[in-house]
């Protein structure tokens, strides 16, 4: 198994499952490309459905740059904890889709997060009134 | 990860001669273990310049036309599977514009990859067109750069390399033996002092 190409796939980088000096791996290093093509894929597929290509624009562009700073940030962070290679990299992608989904579920969401601030808002003057 | 024989004996690896390289460095410890050497089947393509007067082009990385070729055939598939998983299915072959994104990204990809370049000299390293003396650094230090950890350098002229993907820079090994022993020497003799977490990275003293 080890000596098979499978083998030395999964035995040279489990974290990732594509061995150092690969095709595969190498592409780790275009994610951005990648990450920027299937950003647009969803936009398009968001703004076809819904017509509303303005919310989808915000929504799925908006969530790649957050992916984008919070992948940064993470192996940055992580560079400074000493850790690299390949399991960093993929957890740290891992947590920019994360604020990617967190973004798109924020703008889907949006009207109900807004009106439940503006009823806490009026709950709070009201109580505020009541005390004064 | 290769044990290098600095960290066992103390002693650092001589210096490399500028015009011949030799003596060559050991083997360094490297996070990204490629087995690309310095093609010799072919010149590197729209290479910049070595550095004036720092001794001759030793090692080079750049991905050649298959490699590349390859990448952009991985973003392919990548990309009509992304697709497919998007749109829950194969609806979106109907809507015309769907079909330019897996080309325009592969495209993307080949072009960038046959447009990076990591060179290196006896005592020099050269990132596209900015290059630094290894063996005069005054920063040494691993960040980030979108889905990369690249390694940052300056030398005491002020010359600096700033986004150099860890990745790339250690995929040539015979490359980044060159580049590691500036690094170490630079390091322990004071001139750089890299954060602790570089120092764990690249098996550094003082990590």
């Amino acid at each position: 198994m080890r000596d098979s190409k499978l083998g030395r796939v999964v035995a040279a980088n489990p974290g990732t499952l594509a061995a150092d000096g690969s095709t595969l791996a190498k592409i780790g290093g275009k994610i951005p490309y990648v990450g920027a093509g299937i950003t647009a894929g969803m936009y398009l597929k968001d703004g076809t459905k819904t017509g509303e290509w303005g919310k989808s624009a915000i929504k799925d562009f908006g969530g790649f740059a957050a992916a984008t700073v919070t992948t940064d940030a993470a192996l940055a962070g992580a560079a400074s904890l000493g850790l690299a290679g390949g399991p960093v990299t993929l957890g740290a992608v891992a947590l920019g889709f994360g604020a990617a989904y967190g973004v798109g579920e924020v703008v889907d969401h949006w009207d109900d997060i807004t009106h439940g601030v503006s009823d806490a808002g009026k709950s709070v003057a009201h109580f505020a009134g009541e005390l004064f | 990860m290769t044990t290098h024989p600095f960290h066992s004996t103390g002693q650092l690896p001589p210096r490399p001669d500028e015009q011949s390289g030799q003596p060559r460095p050991p083997r360094a410890p490297r996070k990204f273990g490629g087995e690309d050497a310095t093609p010799t089947d072919r010149e590197p393509r729209k290479a910049p310049a070595p550095p004036q007067q720092q001794g001759p082009r030793l090692e080079w990385y750049q991905e050649g036309p298959v490699g590349a070729l390859k990448m952009a055939a991985w973003a392919l598939v990548i990309m009509f599977v992304a697709l497919v998983l998007i749109w829950q299915g194969f609806e979106w072959i109907s809507y015309w514009y769907n079909w330019l994104l897996p080309p325009v990204i592969a495209s993307l990809i080949y072009f960038t990859s046959r447009k990076d370049w990591v060179a290196a000299g006896a005592r020099w390293l050269q990132h596209k067109s900015s290059w630094v003396d290894t063996y005069d650094l005054v920063e040494v230090a691993i960040g980030a750069n979108g889905a990369n950890q690249v390694l940052k350098l300056t030398d005491s002229a002020g010359r600096r390399i700033q986004t150099l993907p860890l990745r790339d820079v250690q995929e040539n090994a015979d490359l980044w033996d060159l580049v590691y022993n500036g690094i170490l020497h630079s390091t322990v003799n004071g001139k750089a002092n890299p954060p602790r977490g570089t120092r764990i990275i690249l098996k550094l003293p003082g990590a």
